[in-house]
């Protein structure tokens, strides 16, 4: 079963086409990757489905709910995690935490007791009390993973969480991954780092110039391309592609 | 739909943002402490010109002009002569009498006439002939006497304020006429002459005559002064106040509310942090709400305390504004005075709603509650310790404890007996709700569900630990409240020997201090750090203290010794001026200093440092400390100073605190005791308020801000030391 249904998604700014007629499907228990160059539209994607932006046309379907007459119930079960998101400088990891487990819409005992198990999972328990502006960049984003799963949501959009970060952490957060994805979640990540996609991808979307181009996995990609790895195939695929 | 719930959870989102950014604190408070001299100068520049114009009076150097004719008494003119505003002047006319009394005929029938038709005017219609018919004879009448008025005019003096005419009759008896052209030059005079001034004119001249003349007065005609309008426009000052309120809090709500909100929402996006609330169940209804709601706050939270302020100046009748405008009998004083014991309340209960938002457990927020109860009973309680004497009140807010409270507030003499309920009362109340939110924080601290309360903390063989807690920071309050409560009770009743037995309630402090911290296993010394003292801190310690305390004595127009005996200081020992002296400071600088900061920083902001923010343990130390003060009258500034002394503490440590408050009282005796420095105060400008207030700020908040590795800051906390 399909957590989400996009139907010709697409995205006009002013002149600029950031989305061009985009369909595909992100099933449960499974990573999908987006894969592509710089500008290429997968931002824009998936800012769409986690409803930051609005789409010029198409139609986002949440397990057979439509996205805007569903927003809020949808948002309940949607974990959506950007590299340019930032927590409250002002607060600790921990008021931040519990911030978000109130909008949620959990009692305090709730929000507490998942709180735990982030704590655990993450080690946070050093930076609980610590406010956001004090955190390092590792730290930084051992918090905002959590914040974006206080509510353990079923589907978690994450759009190149891992750039910037040491390979310990990346590993973790891959980990992480591919944890909540024996849980049945349904997970779609973007990202530069060809590796990441060969780790954790069960299924390859590649986009290019806002158009979905390739939809496969990262061992077909390397067969039909002929190449020695990932990094090649994914050369020969833009280059296709431009060509 | 539009949840009121993620309303609730934004706008509290924004509220603590906005109350942890310093720049936001700033604008929304420090912008005001400058705000509010300049509105008072305003405020007060107007009034002064309205009551300059009310209390306008004849021109000082003016002088009462008479001429005078015919046969007259030599003794009265000498007599006149000796009284600088009058001058005289004799002339030569020849008016005869036969032609005054023609004049005071007619004059005297224009006049029936006129008041017949004032009367008339109610019944209009069925009058309409008769006045129609008056009028024609009025108008006659007008113009007949306008003929006598210009033929006696061209006779008199045009330069008189007064004419005399004296005739002697066949009895030897002389007559004396009495009047003024209407177009004479104290005419103009006259019309800026209130009521009251003509009538007082009109007296001082009838009382003068009949002395010297020994005349009947059914010889004096009165004066013949026209009606005078006085200016009935409404006052400039509630023009300024109902306009500039009322149109302020609708200008606020209505248009300066946006931008802002508009603002922290583009804030928000440029931070990256607005993806964390849209990636929430929230709509962007919910979210601006929430945001809108917030900025409205900011913006009551300082409109409220200036009106509530400016409400209570007026309502006093403050030396500015006049009194007499206020009926004696008072709803409105009445009024006022719920407003001030209600606005005291407010101004503390929203600062424990503030600190009830960082609670983390129910528990907690409980107990805060429990402070919140505890700081409303105190000022309603207040109000029942001075037992009827509600004027008493009106010293919570120190504002407006300007020189006309103070002395109503002296001439009101406590009443024993009601002293003593309201005492009883006041510390009934505080005591329970102390028991409750000891025990609140018992739970929390023991984990238990149930606890015996106080029971619980005196069993010292169990509650022996390392480290001060909340319990005994509130049992070392209570302790303190006992004896400052008896101190004040001694001041406010007993005159020479109160000194004397001020000793009493200052040991008992001492002893609370030493007690509790023995109790809780804190080592005194290791919190009262001393690291060496350059002159730079010195200086900075002493300007700090100087100028704030210069601060509060201006604001407070008074030195603050003298709020509260307002008489001569009675000397502790006659025989020796300096050792009297000597005594003051000893009583009300050095031991104070020391005895209040060991409780209140010591003992009670480290009590809560432990397991609550930095912020918690300031409002929370800083209530408690103004409370403390609240029987003297003291709560207002002594709670900001509370504030002020646990940053201090927070960088410096607790030998600065005790430093700071020692200096602090000395300066604030300085001012008191010397004659000089306590009538500058007094006769301090808006201006010069204007110009102190901020330098004050600025210059104390040197002691705050340290530079990085600076040799005076202290590294440790005590609270972490001691744990």
């Amino acid at each position: 079963m399909s957590a989400i249904k996009i139907k010709n998604l697409h995205k006009r700014f002013q002149d600029n086409v950031a989305v061009d007629d985009i369909s595909f499907d992100i099933p449960y228990g499974k990573i999908t990757a987006l894969l592509g160059s710089n500008g290429a539209g997968k931002s824009t994607t998936l800012n769409m489905i986690a409803g930051i932006l609005i789409p010029t046309s198409g139609t986002i379907e949440f397990g057979g709910k439509n996205f805007n007459d569903h927003y809020k119930e949808i948002k309940s079960n949607l974990g959506y995690l950007t590299c340019d998101m930032a927590l409250y400088e002002s607060f600790s990891v921990l008021e931040t935490l519990q911030l978000l487990g109130e909008l949620k819409g959990f009692t305090r005992k709730r929000t507490m007791d998942r709180i735990e198990e982030l704590v655990d999972r993450f080690s946070l328990a050093e930076i609980l009390e610590k406010h956001y502006s004090e955190l390092s960049s590792g730290q930084k984003q051992r918090s905002l993973i959590s914040a974006s799963i206080i509510h353990d949501p079923d589907i978690l959009i994450f759009d190149e969480v891992t750039a910037s970060l040491d390979l310990i952490i990346s590993k973790n957060i891959m980990d992480f991954l591919k944890e909540e994805k024996e849980r049945g979640k349904a997970i779609i990540f973007s990202t530069h780092i060809l590796s990441e996609v060969e780790y954790l991808s069960d299924r390859i979307l590649m986009i290019e110039k806002g158009k979905l181009v390739k939809e496969t996995d990262y061992r077909e990609l390397i067969r039909s391309s002929n190449s020695k790895n990932i990094t090649e195939a994914f050369y020969k695929a833009l280059k296709e592609e431009a060509a | 739909m539009i949840s009121i719930r993620n309303i609730k959870v934004v706008f509290k989102k924004e509220f603590l943002q906005i109350m942890r950014d310093k720049s936001a604190l700033f604008t929304n408070f420090f912008v005001p402490l400058f705000g509010l001299p300049l509105y008072l100068i305003l405020i007060l520049e107007a009034t002064s010109y309205e009551s300059a114009q009310k209390d306008a009076p004849i021109k000082d150097d003016s002088v009462f002009k008479i001429s005078y004719q015919g046969d007259v008494d030599q003794e009265l003119i000498e007599h006149l002569s000796l009284n600088k505003k009058i001058e005289l002047t004799k002339v030569e006319s020849s008016a005869t009498e036969k032609e005054i009394i023609d004049y005071r005929n007619k004059l005297k029938r224009m006049l029936s006439l006129e008041a017949k038709i004032n009367s008339f005017k109610d019944n209009i219609k069925q009058e309409k002939a008769v006045l129609k018919e008056n009028h024609e004879d009025y108008a006659k009448a007008q113009a007949d006497f306008s003929e006598t008025l210009k033929l006696l005019k061209d006779k008199f003096s045009s330069k008189a304020d007064l004419h005399m005419a004296i005739f002697t009759n066949e009895d030897g008896i002389r007559v004396t006429y009495f009047f003024h052209s209407e177009e004479s030059k104290v005419s103009s005079a006259a019309l800026r002459l209130t009521k009251k001034e003509i009538k007082k004119h009109e007296k001082e001249m009838v009382k003068t005559f009949k002395e010297t003349l020994k005349i009947q007065q059914k010889d004096l005609e009165p004066f013949y002064f026209r009606e005078v309008n006085i200016d009935k426009s409404p006052s400039v000052f509630l023009k300024i106040i109902g306009g500039g309120i009322g149109g302020g809090i609708l200008f606020l709500l209505l248009i300066a509310t946006f931008n802002p909100t508009i603002n922290t929402t583009i804030g928000e996006r440029d931070q990256n942090t607005f993806k964390v609330l849209l990636m929430n169940p929230l709509s962007l209804h919910e979210i601006f709400i929430g945001k809108y709601l917030n900025v409205a706050l900011q913006g009551m939270m300082t409109l409220i305390p200036y009106s509530i302020q400016f409400l209570i100046l007026y309502a006093w009748g403050n030396s500015f504004f006049l009194f007499d405008q206020i009926p004696p009998v008072s709803g409105l004083k009445l009024l006022t005075l719920i407003l001030t014991t209600v606005s005291s309340a407010m101004l503390i209960s929203s600062m424990c709603f503030l600190a009830c938002s960082f609670a983390k457990t129910r528990v907690q927020a409980q107990s805060l509650i429990t402070l919140l109860m505890f700081s409303i009973a105190i000022p309603l309680g207040t109000v029942g310790v001075m037992g009827v004497k509600l004027s008493k009140v009106t010293a919570l807010i120190p504002l407006i404890n300007t020189p006309l409270a103070t002395e109503n507030l002296m001439q009101l003499t406590p009443d024993y007996l009601s002293i003593a309920i309201g005492m009883i009362t006041n510390l009934g109340a505080s005591l329970i709700l102390i028991w409750f939110s000891l025990g609140a924080f018992l739970v929390q601290w023991k984990g238990k569900s149930d606890s015996k309360g106080l029971s619980d903390l005196l069993d010292s063989k169990r509650r022996k630990s390392k480290f001060l807690t909340p319990a005994h920071a509130f049992l070392a309050f209570a302790l303190a409240f006992l004896g400052y409560t008896y101190g004040s009770l001694v001041l406010s009743t007993l005159k020479i020997e109160l000194l004397l037995y001020l000793f009493s309630p200052i040991l008992f402090c001492l002893g609370t201090a030493i007690f509790i911290t023995n109790y809780s296993g804190l080592d005194l010394s290791k919190i009262i750090k001393w690291k060496g003292i350059s002159r730079i801190y010195a200086f900075k310690l002493t300007i700090a203290a100087f100028s704030l305390s210069l601060m509060f004595n201006l604001l407070l127009k008074n030195s603050i010794v003298l709020e509260l005996f307002k008489v001569d200081f009675p000397p502790i020992f006659e025989s020796n001026q300096f050792v009297s002296i000597l005594g003051y400071f000893l009583l009300f600088a050095v031991i104070p200093g020391f005895v209040e900061e060991i409780l209140f920083r010591g003992i009670i902001f480290n009590g809560f440092r432990k397991q609550y923010s930095f912020l918690i343990s300031t409002i929370v130390s800083s209530l408690l400390f103004g409370i403390i003060h609240f029987s003297m009258f003291k709560f207002g500034h002594t709670f900001v100073i509370g504030l002020f002394l646990a940053f201090v503490y927070e960088k410096r440590g607790l030998f600065s605190c005790i430093a700071f408050h020692t200096l602090f009282n000395s300066f604030g005796l300085i001012f008191g005791l010397n004659d000089f420095s306590s009538k500058l105060i007094a006769s301090a400008t808006p201006i010069h308020c204007w110009i102190i207030i901020p330098s004050a700020l600025v210059l104390s908040s040197f002691l705050i801000v340290s530079k990085k590795n600076d040799p005076n800051e202290i590294e440790d906390r005590s609270y972490k030391e001691v744990a």
